[in-house]
């Protein structure tokens, strides 16, 4: 295998077609031991889609997908025996008692001393005093926290979380994305998620799809730098001369008008000029009611990506129709 | 072999959770029973007067089990794709194989249970009558047989359908189909060749030399046969799920 074998998770070229539709175009991505990766998008941008093809629930229409260094089509087994999968719906038998279905995850996953890591990974979920109880007696928050426990039982080297907070009282949020976090440290877990502070919390990558595509890949560390930094205003004057005076600045590039007595100013970040604009207001006894800075946040950019992938569809969508157009005159 | 026996494990637990098991074994157990001790009390001469073998209520349960057998089958697999519990085992480490034996096992097990509770009628006639040995061996053959072969026909119905009451219309159909082979044979108009084809192929030509005490191999090869096809197009199928 010519990849680094810290790599745990690599996806190429993936692609999925169902019947006429594609759901998932030329995937491509990688994740490293250590990594908490989360994997953002709108709905049906392809986020189960591709990671049931890394779990080897299907394979792809092409491309290739390696989990733990073993292919997920033609070594599945041992892809399966590295990997724990939390999918969307949550895969409980609910006649069964909790500690029961994890017995019998566990026997088919060949583990010793089962009977002790059941309990283990019941008070990691904080689940040990509904053991005995019935999966069909459990509540929402309780089902999802069975579903994490049983891709935790054999300890796996990679972990695939389909929406893992989802249902959960914000309490268990909490808990839930400590455990991640801690799992993290010596695992690769790849999660979905539409909380973007959840990412933005608990994750050191965003991979965003949209439209079936890798749309970005950001290191959340990162995120925000490079960037022009940005502030938000409100001053008590509504005249128009605020605008035009604060934007002749030095180190203001440019102002908006969000409301009537509300800018967003993009500036070169220095202090200097937050000073100046500031003392500016004050002076001309403009009123300064608000001055915010603006954090490159995640949301920020998500949205700011989904808006690029509509007008990007737009124009697709009318260039085709123009070529389309320009046949039938032909 | 050991996951088999695991997925079969929790598939009993499964079927006996359902009141359809129980509705099963009570109903087989009071149907056959009835017909057994009718058959000793309208006889003059009491127990010496009983039928040498069991072969009536026997007959009787093989024929229950076209309606009885699909209804048990028919969740076994498209409860899993129902619920989401097929994404669970397509990700853990058994082989698709694997999965359908343990639900065959365990539907068998169920089955081979409630034809345990019929050995009452031998033992009842070893003890006060004078039954033939051989035709009772070969009779509890011949049912072991006859549930495998329709256990896997109703699990291979149950991989193809979209929910359960198409599994069950499904299994019901071909069984149904195959049962009615030797009835439809007689029809005149057919060709001699026609008709013994559809004789051979029919579930219940089969049965006939079992009860009679005679074991044939192409009789025992014929329902090995319909099981083995069954649970293995039932294997592919579940298989080929995962390329929609």
């Amino acid at each position: 295998m010519s990849q680094s074998p810290h790599i745990m998770i690599h996806a190429e070229n993936l692609t999925k077609v169902y019947d006429n539709y594609t759901a998932i175009r030329d995937i491509n991505l990688q994740c490293k031991k250590g990594e908490i990766v989360g994997f953002l998008g709108p709905n049906g941008a392809g986020k189960t889609t591709t990671m049931r093809i890394l779990t080897g629930y299907m394979p792809p229409t092409s491309g290739t997908a390696t989990v733990a260094g073993y292919d997920t089509v033609t070594q599945s087994m041992d892809a399966r025996r590295h990997l724990g999968y939390l999918p969307e719906t949550v895969p409980l038998y609910p006649e069964m008692s909790v500690e029961g279905y994890l017995a019998f995850v566990g026997r088919l996953r060949g583990i010793p001393n089962l009977w002790d890591r059941i309990d283990d990974v019941l008070e990691m979920v904080d689940l040990l005093d509904r053991a005995e109880s019935h999966i069909s007696k459990l509540s929402k928050g309780m089902r999802q926290r069975v579903g994490l426990a049983q891709a935790l039982i054999h300890d796996p080297d990679v972990l695939i979380l389909d929406e893992p907070t989802i249902g959960l009282d914000p309490s268990q949020i909490i808990d839930v994305r400590k455990l991640i976090k801690t799992l993290g440290q010596e695992r690769t877990v790849l999660l979905s998620t539409h909380i973007l502070s959840e990412v933005e919390q608990i994750c050191d990558r965003a991979i965003i799809v949209i439209g079936g595509k890798v749309w970005a890949d950001i290191t959340l560390r990162n995120l925000g730098q490079n960037e022009d930094k940005t502030l938000t205003l409100r001053v008590a004057d509504s005249s128009e001369g605020v605008p035009l005076a604060l934007g002749d600045l030095p180190g203001v590039y440019t102002i908006h008008a969000l409301g009537h007595n509300q800018f967003r100013v993009v500036f070169d970040g220095r202090d200097d000029t937050r000073t100046l604009l500031a003392q500016t207001v004050v002076s001309q006894g403009w009123g300064l009611l608000e001055m915010v800075n603006e954090r490159v946040s995640l949301e920020s950019l998500f949205l700011r990506y989904q808006r690029e992938a509509e007008a990007l569809a737009i124009q697709e969508a009318e260039m085709k129709r123009a070529s389309e157009a320009s046949e039938e005159e032909e | 072999m050991q996951n088999v026996w695991i997925i079969a494990r929790r598939e009993l637990g499964a079927i006996f959770v359902q009141p359809i098991a129980y509705v099963f074994i009570a109903s087989m157990t009071l149907i056959t029973g009835a017909i057994f001790a009718v058959q000793i009390a309208f006889s003059s001469q009491g127990l010496q007067g009983a039928p040498p073998t069991v072969s009536d209520p026997l007959a009787t349960f093989a024929f229950l089990c076209v309606f009885a057998i699909p209804a048990i089958t028919m969740r076994l697999v498209s409860e899993e794709r129902q619920t989401g519990t097929m994404e669970l085992l397509m990700t853990l480490p058994v082989t698709d194989g694997q999965v359908i034996l343990g639900k065959f096992l365990a539907a068998l097990l169920m089955y081979a249970g409630a034809v345990a509770l019929t050995l009452i009628y031998p033992f009842v006639l070893l003890r006060f009558g004078n039954p033939d040995v051989g035709p009772i061996l070969t009779s509890y053959l011949l049912m072991l047989l006859w549930g495998s072969a329709l256990i896997s026909i109703g699990i291979f119905a149950s991989t193809i359908a979209p929910d359960q009451i198409i599994a069950f219309m499904l299994a019901f159909g071909f069984i149904l189909i195959f049962y009615l082979f030797a009835f439809l044979a007689n029809i005149p108009a057919l060709p001699e060749s026609v008709a013994n084809l559809m004789r051979e192929l029919s579930l219940t030509s089969h049965q006939d030399n079992f009860f009679r005490g005679l074991l044939l191999a192409k009789d025992v090869l014929y329902y090995v046969l319909v099981t083995g096809l069954f649970l293995f197009a039932a294997a592919r199928f579940f298989e080929s799920r995962r390329w929609r």
